[in-house]
């Protein structure tokens, strides 16, 4: 089953040409690693998926259906992007993940703190956490606090830019473990940006240079 | 009326304390001379020219030219209320002026009727009551806008962030509609507050100073109050709404190309 498909997709920023020619299939339980040295525009082209910035030529389709076809909104709740540096507009860790649940897009989603509580257990954080305000996070910490959010959302595909650049080594491997069991246990699929050649190595099982 | 006349000669001994000052600054060296005398001159000029101007228009009492004084103001205010602001995008100006021209339009009409002016267009009500207002329709209007573009062009990886969430352009910029409309209102509302303890409202005093009664001119005084705020609110919530559509596209991204700093 493909859930995203990218075709021909090309960006140019004046007269520079930052990626052309890209094609390729997002499957259930795929996951693609997006690689490309510094500047290669890795972040664009995430950001072009999750319907942040406006694709120049080509097509994105999402469960065959162009992502012009949909209301941003609800598109961006299946496909979700993870900032490299996340930010919260909430006062603590808990205000921060409930907040997508005031959006009209999930209204008919409930937060479930069991979900959450299991979430946090596997990467070896207690209940205190939520409690903790968020401008005293360490950068690891928010993203943390970043996947969690976006996990509980359930997303059918995760965007994820250098999720796990702040973490350290174990941390790191908790998360991945976290990310694989979210997508195969669901049917999920994740796109991810990592400048860790053993993580990519680890993680995907599929590829796309730019 | 009842009231003492100014003869130019009693302006000119009246200067005099605006030249003692110039003295102190020059004599002191406070750098303030230059800045004092321009100010002095302007506002001699500005205020004179627009005793003649108004004096010409209260005798023609005609409603064309009552109407295009009406817009030459509003059309100052719009400009000079996007003149302050640090960040802009390329309709701003048409934007403010939009939105103060209809607020201040729109509430003085409702006032024009609720005090029976006839005719409808007698200058002698028309020009002051609509200066007041667009005096601070201006302030509300430009203060929105700052506090609008700067929060959008400080936040936009949280407006970001919660884009991705699959929050809609108003979800994720609701937070700063909301500010920037607080940034916009609070002078009006902590005005308000202190009328009457700390400050004797310059209309009010003026009208006592013409001779009119003060329980008259606390009356009109009220009048004004309300209209002021909410020819302010209404103007201020309206060019937020539409720097809120300039600054993301339909299906829900910012777009910050169309942000301009100005240097």
């Amino acid at each position: 089953m493909v859930l995203l498909e990218a075709i021909d997709l090309a960006k140019q920023i004046d007269d520079r040409v930052l990626w052309q020619g890209i094609n390729f299939n997002l499957e259930a339980n795929d996951i693609l690693a997006l690689r490309g040295p510094s500047g290669s525009g890795k972040t664009v082209m995430l950001r072009t998926l999750a319907g942040l910035e406006p694709i120049q030529s080509g097509q994105i389709l999402y469960n065959n259906k162009p992502q012009s076809d949909y209301e941003m909104p609800v598109y961006r709740s299946n496909l979700i992007y993870l900032q490299q540096r996340p930010s919260f507009a909430s006062k603590t860790v808990l205000e921060s993940i409930q907040r997508p649940f005031s959006f009209r897009v999930h209204q008919n989603k409930n937060y479930d703190a069991n979900l959450v509580a299991k979430y946090l257990k596997s990467l070896a954080r207690d209940d205190d956490f939520l409690t903790k305000e968020v401008t005293k996070l360490s950068g690891g910490e928010e993203q943390i606090v970043a996947l969690l959010r976006a996990l509980i959302l359930e997303p059918e595909v995760l965007l994820l830019d250098e999720a796990t650049a702040s973490l350290d080594q174990e941390t790191s491997q908790k998360f991945e473990q976290l990310i694989k069991d979210y997508i195969t246990n669901n049917k999920r699929a994740a796109i991810w940006i990592s400048h860790d050649q053993n993580q990519s190595r680890r993680i995907s099982n599929k590829e796309i240079n730019l | 009326m009842n009231y003492i006349d100014i003869s130019l000669f009693k302006l000119a001994i009246a200067a005099l304390l605006m030249l003692i000052n110039i003295s102190l600054s020059v004599i002191f060296r406070l750098g303030l001379a230059r800045n004092l005398m321009v100010a002095t001159v302007r506002m001699l000029s500005q205020l004179l020219l627009v005793g003649l101007v108004l004096e010409y228009i209260f005798n023609l009492a005609h409603p064309l030219a009552v109407i295009a004084i009406a817009l030459f103001m509003a059309g100052m205010a719009g400009a000079s209320a996007v003149r302050r602001t640090s960040k802009r995008y390329a309709q701003i100006y048409f934007d403010s002026l939009f939105a103060i021209i209809t607020a201040s339009f729109f509430v003085s009409a409702v006032a024009n009727r609720l005090l029976v002016i006839e005719p409808w267009y007698d200058p002698q009500y028309v020009i002051p009551l609509l200066g007041m207002i667009l005096g601070n329709s201006l302030t509300g209007v430009s203060l929105a806008l700052n506090s609008f573009l700067n929060s959008i062009d400080e936040k936009q990886k949280q407006i970001e962030g919660m884009l991705a969430l699959g929050a809609s352009r108003f979800e994720a910029a609701h937070e700063l509609i909301k500010q920037s409309l607080r940034t916009a209102m609070i002078p009006s509302i902590n005005a308000m507050m202190v009328m009457g303890i700390v400050s004797l409202p310059g209309m009010m005093t003026g009208q006592i100073l013409a001779g009119a009664a003060p329980s008259d001119a606390v009356r009109y005084q009220i009048l004004i109050m309300f209209m002021i705020i909410s020819a302010t609110a209404l103007a201020s919530f309206a060019v937020i709404m539409l720097a809120f559509r300039a600054m993301f596209t339909k299906d829900h991204r910012l777009n910050l190309a169309n942000l301009i700093s100005k240097d």
